[in-house]
């Protein structure tokens, strides 16, 4: 994965997986603390002890679930650059994927295209509801579609017109960071 | 602080309902683009968002675009399966921006397989 943005789209598709009828993403970027907390968490079917201890391993497998490689690589990208990963996880609550980074590590990689992440999710699932806030030290930019879908009364959300809106939005806030 | 305002979202929602009359709301064609780890690391990002902002920007309102997982063809990746109203669906391998708004048009909205970009359209042989 080139960025970061491109982690939080394919562990967002694991809790679409999972279910999850509820996703929350929050981004907290704090240049004082030299880090840049990512976490994913959602209400889906959660993991058992089992999945939790082998999630890690690129090549494990609980005999009856194939293997997977995105939270593999997405601990390489944290490793690497000199993060971690916590994961949480309970069967019928859901599963939190928690990723520490170093801002000013030289491996780190760039945090991406998070609004194109964003409207793809939003846009491709209309029956999820997302929450999300990025922190940007002082600034922050916050959207939960359980808001926007009471404001849009019945108008969905993947309507044309709609995903314009979110997508200025999420662009002018970007084009100013 | 960056938030969607009330006032913007009161005014697209009387547009979209001015407009929502007009048209039945049924959806005609769905594109599906796979996204599994595979399909991202190739680029499946931009093919869902060429998708979308074509949409956008023709307000189309009979396509609907959604996600799916690995399709197991990892090494043919970005992908995606289109499939028409009461059609057989048609998977699509090695796409690109280009390609995708070719289908988008040419088979979703107009119904015409675009049988070069396709992965297998008549491919299997009978020896029989």
């Amino acid at each position: 994965m080139e960025d970061l943005s491109l982690h939080i789209l394919d562990i967002a598709q694991n809790c679409i997986d999972a279910k999850a009828s509820f996703i929350q993403i929050r981004i907290n970027e704090d240049n004082e603390r030299n880090e840049l907390m990512l976490e994913i968490k959602d209400n889906g079917t959660g993991m058992d002890k089992q999945t939790l201890e082998i999630i890690r391993d690129p090549l494990g497998t609980t005999k009856k679930k194939k293997f997977g490689l995105g939270i593999p690589l997405f601990l390489q990208s944290a490793e690497e650059s000199g993060g971690r990963i916590e994961i949480q996880s309970e069967i019928n609550k859901g599963t939190a994927v928690k990723a520490y980074f170093q801002l000013d590590n030289i491996d780190m990689k760039p945090l991406g295209d998070v609004a194109k992440t964003l409207i793809i999710l939003i846009g491709t699932n209309p029956a999820i509801d997302f929450y999300y806030l990025h922190k940007k030290n002082t600034d922050e930019f916050e959207l939960d579609t359980r808001e926007l879908k009471r404001q849009l009364d019945g108008i969905p959300i993947n309507a044309p017109e709609v995903m314009t809106y979110i997508r200025e939005q999420l662009e002018k806030w970007y084009a100013k960071q | 602080m960056g938030k969607l305002s009330i006032e913007d979202l009161a005014k697209i929602k009387e547009e979209s309902k001015r407009k929502m009359n007009l048209r039945d709301g049924e959806y005609k064609a769905k594109i599906n683009v796979h996204m599994g780890t595979c399909g991202i690391a190739a680029g499946a990002r931009t093919i869902v968002d060429a998708l979308l902002r074509e949409i956008e920007k023709k307000d189309i309102k009979e396509i609907m675009v959604t996600t799916s997982g690995c399709a197991g063809l990892c090494s043919r990746e970005p992908m995606a399966t289109v499939e028409i109203k009461g059609g057989a669906p048609v998977k699509y391998a090695d796409l690109t921006e280009a390609k995708i708004i070719k289908i988008l048009n040419e088979h979703a909205l107009a119904g015409k397989v675009v049988k070069e970009y396709a992965l297998a359209v008549g491919s299997e042989k009978t020896t029989a």
